[in-house]
């Protein structure tokens, strides 16, 4: 047995091998241990232009005309392959670059390498295989440069539609904003035949708008510059919002909308402008392509356990399988059965498309032709990112406002500060929430469809888990004078803006506690994205600036918990900001100093007075920049008190 | 004439009134301007307590007028309030790193406007409150 073996390996070793290696067509050179070169096969000598027995491997780069992948530079004997190869070193993929008199134009070859070794692991010499690679690299290249190309053109072509959207929305200004000043009466008395065709000129307008708009969305997606604000929704009152917009279509046509929300899907948290934009784009083409009287359900399920889903069934003209993939690309639209085009953009389906994925959603659509089609969206129930759920132990806030506007808008504010909020639109509804639960405060308009806010809050008064609830009246009335003899702990004027509300909330005592973000300021990006992702990881939100200026306004916005902010800066430093920081009404969260400086002791005595810590970059260190944080602010994932 | 004295900045002459009109029917004291010299002459003889600043002016961009006004001591503390048609990510936090202390996106709200403006003269510079 052993014989056959060897004689096999025999055969091997002086017939098969060298027949193999002439025929390849990689490039083989041996060398042994004192890089006398041993072995060079036809490819060798063909892909370098050199004969079969060229110089010592020491001076060969320089008597080949070998360079490193800029061409130009000579490449050094350490880092030449084969010489690696015999020092006992693996190479892979080394780019060399080959000139001489026979390849006058050059070549790029790719080299992998490796050690020989004896029968005892010991090295020998070295083995290089390598490859002509010129044509590879050029159409590399010319793939690289088209790419380039392509991105160059995608670049110009969203700064095209911005700035062109930019010149659409700049008229649209002046247009809406005279005819809605003329259509209000605001410019003095009109005839109700003005007023309608004001209206007309408006809704037309509006229309206009909402297609630049549609055109800035997708730009805006699609360069992944839209932000998404997500908050609780009711989607009953979201789903009539939208059919009340569609409501005179629908009619014209005859075509019935029956609503079914699952009772079991409970609170969903999303972009609400987006999903109605979304629902908008759906039951508008449902409207479009259903006959008269047809019917259309609009229905929101639960989808596994942490997403839902919206879909809009319709009893119109369907479509065919192979045009079901083809709606939701940019611009198309199918052929109509008459023939012809219809009216639209063909924008709406990309834009959903675009949109419920950037959401981290899907799209999709069953359709029978001449049956009809069931559109529909997947969205997570609890959107992840800066606005999710409130965290468990937020304070409640209850928002009892008429208009649905400004009751969107206070929620909004609210749950983006980090509250839980619940709303009420009358004076009933208010009034039952008020019974089933102890809020933390509670916002009141005075203008209610059913009671004047004035008789909730007496209802509330007169006994009940609220007797005591801080409330604050907000309301487009400025009738403070009868707010006497009742317990009102603030009085805000329509319009608020958001900073009078959450001041106002702080100083009756219902802050969010530990839901505010970390700020992070430091003038370096690298280190404020370093210390953000520090941060994020011990389950602290975080939001970076870069200047201090831009810090305060931050601040502004959102209440942080607690602020990490560098000391030496250009523009506003970290002594100027705390000094600016400790003055504003969010000024009570603990600021930790986060600095490289070597402090004099009246710039430490500076700090101590105002900032709660200081933590040396150098000496502290991160550990001790998040153990200190944790005493002052507990991560959100652990337990927290109030 | 007892109104805030307000800049209202843009190179669009009809929304350059719009804004104006609505202002004054709330009480303000209004003065326009076209141009970037325009606005810093009336910024000197005028003194306004709040800018809006149209940040695409030709010329000299509103941007550069808002970090030039806010290096001068004169008008570091004046309300100085973004006003575009744009509305990308990325712009709002250009208008408020160069010094602008809100933002406000065309086409307005005509209803809310007035109010709008009113609301940021409360706030004054960064969000903190005007001497006392
Ligand atoms: N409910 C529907 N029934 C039948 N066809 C539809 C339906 N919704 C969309 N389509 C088809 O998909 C195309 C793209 O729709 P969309 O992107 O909303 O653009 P537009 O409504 O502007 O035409 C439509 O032109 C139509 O051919
Ligand atoms: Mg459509």
């Amino acid at each position: 047995m052993a014989e056959i073996a060897s004689q096999a390996s025999g055969v091997f070793h002086t017939r098969i091998c060298p027949s193999i290696l002439a025929s390849l067509a990689d490039g083989v050179v041996v060398a042994d241990e004192q890089g006398r070169i041993l072995f060079f096969n036809p490819a060798a000598g063909k892909i370098l232009g050199i004969g079969p027995v060229p110089s010592t491997l020491e001076d060969w780069p320089r008597a080949h005309g070998c360079f490193l992948p800029d061409r130009t530079t000579r490449c050094p004997t350490e880092v030449f392959p084969l010489v690696r190869a015999v020092r006992g070193e693996t190479v892979s993929d080394f780019e060399l670059f080959v000139r001489n008199e026979t390849v006058p134009h050059g070549i790029f070859i790719s080299v992998n390498g490796a050690p020989l070794l004896d029968e005892r692991g010991r090295p020998v010499g070295g083995v290089v295989v390598f490859r002509d690679v010129t044509e590879r690299k050029r159409l590399l290249d010319e793939l690289d440069r088209k790419n380039r190309k392509l991105e160059e053109a995608s670049r110009r072509k969203s700064e095209f539609v911005a700035s062109m959207s930019h010149e659409l929305r700049t008229p649209l200004n002046a247009i809406i904003g005279f005819s809605e000043i003329v259509h209000d009466g605001r410019a003095g008395a009109i005839s109700a035949q003005q007023k309608e065709f004001l209206g007309d000129i408006l809704t037309s307008s509006q229309h206009l708008l909402r297609i630049v708009n549609d055109v800035l969305d997708l730009a805006k997606v699609e360069a992944g510059k839209m932000d998404f604000h997500a908050e609780p929704i009711e989607l009953e009152a979201l789903v009539q919002e939208v059919r009340d917009v569609l409501g005179a279509l629908a009619a014209a046509k005859r075509i019935r909308i029956e609503t079914e929300v699952d009772p079991a899907l409970g609170v969903v948290h999303a972009d609400p402008s987006r999903l109605k934009q979304v629902l908008y784009n759906y039951l508008s083409n449902a409207l479009k392509f259903t006959g008269d009287g047809g019917r259309v359900v609009v229905r929101a399920l639960r989808e596994g356990a942490d997403a839902f889903r919206v879909e809009v069934e319709d009893t119109g003209a369907g479509m065919k399988r192979e045009d079901l993939e083809r709606i939701f690309v940019d611009f198309h639209q199918l052929e109509t059965s008459r023939g012809g085009r219809q009216a639209g953009t063909g924008l709406g389906l990309a834009l959903t498309k675009r949109l419920a994925e950037a959401q981290g959603g899907q799209v999709g659509v069953e359709s029978e032709p001449g049956r009809g089609s069931v559109f529909h969206i997947v969205l997570p129930r609890f959107a992840n990112g800066e606005e999710s759920a409130p965290r468990p132990g937020a304070p409640t806030i209850l928002v009892v406002e008429a208009d649905e506007g400004d009751r969107a808008w206070l929620a909004r504010t609210l749950s983006r500060a980090g509250y839980a909020v619940q709303t009420a639109a009358s004076g009933a509804e208010a009034i039952a929430r008020c019974q089933e639960r102890t809020f933390d405060a509670v916002t009141l308009d005075l203008l209610l469809p059913d009671a004047s806010g004035w008789n909730v809050l007496r209802a509330m008064r007169a006994g009940g888990p609220n007797r005591n609830t801080p409330t604050i009246v907000v309301s487009v009335v400025a009738e403070k004078e009868s707010a006497a003899g009742f317990a009102v702990q603030d009085f805000l004027v329509q319009p608020v803006v958001p900073d009078d509300l959450l001041s106002s909330l702080r100083r009756i005592g219902a802050s969010p506690g530990g839901g505010g973000p970390v700020l992070v300021i430091d003038d370096d990006p690298e280190s404020v994205s370093v210390m953000e992702t520090v941060l994020r990881e011990a389950g602290y939100r975080t939001i970076g600036c870069t200047d201090a200026a831009t810090g305060l306004l931050a601040s502004e916005r959102e209440a942080p918990s607690a602020v990490v902010v560098d000391l030496l800066m250009p523009g506003l430093d970290g002594f100027g900001f705390l000094e600016r920081f400790k003055k504003s009404p969010q000024g009570r969260a603990p600021v930790i100093v986060w600095t490289g400086k070597d402090l004099t002791a009246s710039e430490r005595a500076r700090l101590e007075s105002s900032a709660e810590l200081v933590v040396d970059k150098l000496k502290d260190g991160m550990s001790v920049l998040l153990e200190s944080l944790q005493a002052h602010v507990p991560s959100p994932g652990g337990a927290r008190g109030r | 004439m007892g109104g805030e004295r307000l800049l209202v900045v843009d190179d669009n002459l009809a929304n350059q009134k719009l804004a104006s009109v609505l202002l004054e029917d709330d009480g303000f004291t209004v003065r326009t301007a076209a141009n970037a010299s325009e606005a810093l002459a009336l910024v000197e003889s005028f003194s306004p307590r709040l800018i809006l600043m149209d940040v695409e002016l030709p010329g000299m961009s509103g941007l550069e007028l808002v970090e030039r006004l806010r290096a001068d001591p004169e008008t570091s503390t004046t309300t100085i309030v973004a006003f575009t048609a744009y509305a990308m990510k990325g712009d709002e936090q250009r208008a408020l790193a160069a010094g602008c202390d809100g933002y406000i996106t065309k086409p307005i709200d005509t209803r809310r406007f007035a109010a709008t403006i009113r609301g940021y003269l409360a706030r004054g510079r960064a969000g903190i409150p005007p001497e006392r």
